[in-house]
């Protein structure tokens, strides 16, 4: 907490966002005083004072996430940051599928900036994808194998990492599946996130199956990940590490580590990997990982 | 609307004014001070509110420390730097309840400083307070 007090004087981001949180807090809870502490509340007031809190709970809501992205990103908000977001959301508008990139081309309306560049890099692996694993009967394989990297793999004999790309930027029409791609820093490099999947970006969770998988380097993981909580999603990823270019005699090769996601129905926990948020705001205390408290509690 | 007449308090209602800018914020403080027997007066201007207090002469000022345009703590240094209002009771509210908050608000000369989020019953027994009842 005496870090969250000192971060308040300069980061305004969060200043800001807290500030709107306890607004939304202070009208919801004066308004629900209202409501309930008096028996003679004239009916249009009554009706009043429930709008006001419902609209007051939507915006705290999205007070909350606003919240919650500028206490899982701290700090740095590096440029480099920046444009890979950018790309990513670029992505998104588009579903991560890139009908240029099957022919071997660019699509012709990348954006300029870094946010191009970085996009431009993805789209020409995507582009170098394509061939080895054609989209028609790739698609077919997929729903036949039932989205298994592994199988995919051997069906085609292509590497495992070009699969998962290949899995997390197929048209609609495929279960929804996320990608997560880290250097060897740790640092999250492209995401393509899943509904109920953590902002993964600075301060990732370590006990994701995408870091497990660096202790193997070219071997496959699959593993289920849970986030925190009662009915919290849960995951099936597949993940591998491995070299990111070709050998070369005079140089190590630039590692890189790739995971698929798709949301898993509960499970018994049995072999799930606990992960959580970012550990400032992850609620499980015990946890071996942990790199510092949790600002919560 | 019209919100309900306070009840067991004198007949002359008597003034508070709320500075303050959230909306909902404003409606809810508006409708239990009123139905406290206070006339509440509204502003959600930072940079006009000192002037407002001048005219209006409110008998407690509840003073929101955020507002746009000029914050709660420069418009409670103006208040208390002129005679004609130094004396007015002051209300601060705030979001953040850091001791570095309460110990600027206290020593600008706030009569008294609350934390948002609030407890209606609160505010009203603090506003009855400083009005002295």
């Amino acid at each position: 907490v005496t870090e969250l007090a000192a971060r308040l004087t300069y980061d305004h981001d969060l200043a800001r966002s807290l500030h709107q949180v306890i607004t939304g807090v202070t009208a919801i809870r004066s308004a629900a005083g209202i409501l309930t502490e008096g028996s003679d509340l004239d009916r249009n007031w009554q009706e009043r004072f429930l709008r006001n809190i419902r609209d007051d709970s939507e915006s705290l809501a999205e007070a909350s996430r606003a919240l919650a992205r500028v206490l899982e990103a701290p700090g740095a908000g590096a440029a480099g940051d920046s444009s890979r977001e950018a790309a990513e959301r670029w992505l998104d508008a588009r579903g991560w599928h890139l009908p240029e990139a099957e022919a071997g081309g660019l699509p012709p309306d990348l954006p300029e900036g870094p946010e191009g560049e970085v996009l431009a890099v993805w789209a020409a692996l995507c582009a170098q994808d394509a061939p080895t694993l054609p989209l028609g009967p790739f698609a077919q394989a997929a729903r036949e194998e039932d989205h298994d990297p592994a199988r995919l793999a051997r069906r085609f004999g292509a590497p495992l990492p070009r699969v998962l790309r290949r899995l997390a930027t197929l048209p609609p029409g495929h279960p929804p599946l996320g990608l997560v791609v880290a250097d060897a820093s740790g640092t999250v490099t492209l995401l393509k996130a899943l509904e109920g999947f953590p902002h993964l970006r600075a301060d990732t969770c370590p006990l994701w199956p995408l870091f497990e998988a660096w202790a193997t380097p070219g071997r496959g993981l699959r593993a289920h990940a849970s986030l925190p909580g009662e009915g919290a999603p849960r995951f099936l990823c597949h993940a591998v590490a491995y070299p990111a270019e070709e050998p070369d005699w005079d140089a190590a090769p630039r590692m890189e580590a790739t995971m698929l996601l798709r949301p898993a129905a509960p499970g018994d926990g049995e072999g799930d990997r606990l992960v959580g948020p970012t550990c400032r705001l992850c609620p499980r205390r015990a946890c071996p990982a942990r790199r510092e408290p949790a600002i919560f509690g | 609307m019209l919100i309900p007449e306070g009840r067991g308090r004198t007949p002359l209602a008597r003034r508070v004014l709320l500075i303050e800018d959230e909306p909902n914020i404003i409606e809810a403080l508006s409708f239990i001070l009123t139905r406290d027997g206070w006339t509440v007066h509204t502003h959600s201007d930072g940079a006009t509110a000192t002037e407002r207090v001048r005219t209006g002469r409110p008998e407690v000022v509840v003073l929101d420390a955020m507002l746009p345009g000029r914050s709660g703590f420069d418009i409670l240094r103006d208040l208390r730097a002129d005679p004609g209002t130094a004396g007015i009771p002051v209300l601060m509210l705030t979001a953040r309840g850091q001791e570095r908050d309460r110990d600027m608000a206290l020593r600008l000369g706030a009569t008294h400083f609350m934390t948002k989020p609030f407890a209606n019953a609160e505010v009203v027994a603090e506003v009855r307070r400083l009005a002295g009842d």
